[in-house]
């Protein structure tokens, strides 16, 4: 089946959870025997969408990316209308002007869904094109609510629209332009229930068909904890926090709390593995790695204690699922629905509600290499179950449900 | 055929859009001073200021009170279908 997926940033140097769900879901399909295109922009950055790849149509693993040009975005101005929105939203205005100023805005991109969509009409009775194939997608996906790419999209491609969210509680899920997106969707693709739930509450989806479609793992190799101490300076035993060390993953909060645990007689060390964001006042006993390769990081998983997970915002928490596979206990944040609900479906870990249950959780785990083991063991038997060949699965159902007659 | 406006794609997705499900919650510009002068326009100008200072907080604040409201809007209605399930199973007895 011929699908399409429509999202801000493509390509393996794009830094991003969204996207590289996006390239991973892409990939898995085309492995499983589909026909995925991509519609992409040129920008690797997010903030400036900056020319990074050529315009045109290439492959990567045998999908098919076509990259359109963008208007230059107003970030200022952006950021300024967040602000905004987030205590009075529903203007639909300053919306409008907000999702312009954000961008990425790519007239030419739209231009192609256009014409794809005008060549090949669905037949109203199967739902299908007349004429499937390569240039005329069955459904088109489109990732995330929160771009232009996609708020644009949705008005040329809405009788065969599949939305993935992503969303998480965010000031940007209240506006009007958001349920547009998602009131228009043929059918939703979410990654947990708690994000179904979250969606379907906040925005009102009425009897539109949602699939949790998830994500799998990839396959990589066991870590080896004897190399990475052979590498790097680590503590004897440590807590271990994967991802971009940043105020807004939680991470400020984080060295508070292991900092009062530290004070109370916590024997854990705290490695932050990931690149930095600027601003963040790390203090010189936490030991930070920066940027880190897929060895390293499987090495790190093997050495570690206990994982901890304090983002406060996840549509779906792959470090709590690469955690798990290592047979790695959790300690997360339980302001999360995503990762409360992951926890408690796994029995991977365990979680915390601030600074003083994070201390307690903590010495329960670090005191008990039994209890440890076995939240690993459950961890590890949950994580079994995410692989790509039944996330596809999952993706052919939601396919159906997009390209079935409208009722 | 010209090329897509964005503007009228987005209006397009407002009216999609329709009406939220509960009236969203909002915490509106400060009122200006009652002084006048430039007392009244700096004073003005220190609560603007002060509440840009804080809205990031403020907006995450206004987001988990949104997401708390929801849930008890869904909560109540799944209460709501069960009671009226169980009056239903009582009258046929």
């Amino acid at each position: 089946m011929s699908i399409a997926f429509v999202v801000q940033r493509y390509g393996a140097e794009v830094a991003g959870g969204a996207e590289a769900l996006c390239r991973d879901t892409a990939r898995a399909l085309v492995r499983a025997g589909e026909d995925v295109t991509v519609f992409t922009t040129t920008a690797r950055d997010y903030l400036t969408w900056a020319p990074y790849y050529p315009v045109g149509t290439t492959t990567d693993d045998g999908v098919t990316v076509r990259r359109f040009a963008v208007d230059p975005p107003d970030p200022e101005r952006s950021a300024d209308l967040v602000r905004h929105l987030g205590l009075t939203p529903g203007d639909p205005v300053l919306e409008a002007e907000w999702a312009k100023a954000q961008g990425p805005v790519s007239r030419d991109m739209l231009t192609a869904l256009r014409d794809v969509g005008a060549r090949h009409p669905p037949v109203p009775d199967t739902g299908g094109c007349l004429a499937p194939g390569r240039d005329c997608p069955r459904v088109v996906a489109l990732w995330t609510y929160l771009y232009a790419t996609s708020q644009m999209a949705m008005p040329i491609v809405r009788d065969r629209a599949i939305v993935v969210p992503l969303a998480h509680e965010e000031p940007m899920l209240r506006f009007a332009l958001t349920r547009g997106v998602i009131r228009s969707a043929r059918a939703l693709a979410f990654m947990v229930p708690e994000e179904q739930a979250l969606v379907q509450q906040m925005v009102g989806t009425g009897d539109i068909p949602g699939v949790v479609v998830g994500a799998g793992l990839d396959p990589t190799p066991d870590g080896d904890a004897d190399r990475i101490r052979r590498t790097r300076t680590l503590p004897r035993r440590f807590a271990l926090y994967l991802g971009r060390v940043d105020a807004s993953k939680g991470v400020d909060a984080l060295i508070r709390a292991h900092a009062a645990y530290r004070d109370a007689g916590g024997e854990l060390g705290l490695v932050l593995a990931g690149r930095e964001a600027a601003g963040l006042d790390i203090p010189g006993w936490v030991v930070t790695t920066g940027f880190i390769s897929n060895e390293e990081r499987a090495d790190l998983l093997a050495a570690a204690d206990v994982v901890v997970l304090p983002s406060p915002y996840e549509s779906l928490s792959l470090v709590a699922l690469e955690a798990w596979r290592a047979g790695r206990p959790t300690l997360g944040y339980a302001r999360s629905e995503v990762v409360a609900g992951q926890t408690a479906r796994s029995g991977g870990g365990l979680l915390y509600t601030g600074p003083n249950t994070y201390g307690t959780q903590l010495r329960r785990l670090a005191r008990n290499p039994e209890e440890r083991r076995a939240f690993g063991e459950q961890g590890r038997a949950f994580a079994a179950g995410w692989t790509w060949d039944a996330c596809v699965a999952r993706w052919r159902e939601v396919i159906n449900l997009a390209a079935a007659p409208a009722a | 055929m010209t090329e897509p406006d964005p503007d009228k794609l987005l209006a397009q997705l407002r009216e999609a859009a329709g009406e939220p499900t509960m009236p969203p919650l909002h915490i509106s510009d400060p009122a200006p001073s009652a002084r006048e002068g430039i007392a009244g326009k700096a004073v003005g100008e220190s609560r603007r200021a002060v509440l840009r200072l804080i809205t990031p907080a403020l907006a995450d604040l206004l987001a988990q009170l949104e997401r708390d409201r929801h849930r008890t809007q869904a909560e109540i209605k799944r209460l709501e279908a069960r009671i009226a399930e169980l009056e239903a199973d009582t009258g046929k007895a």
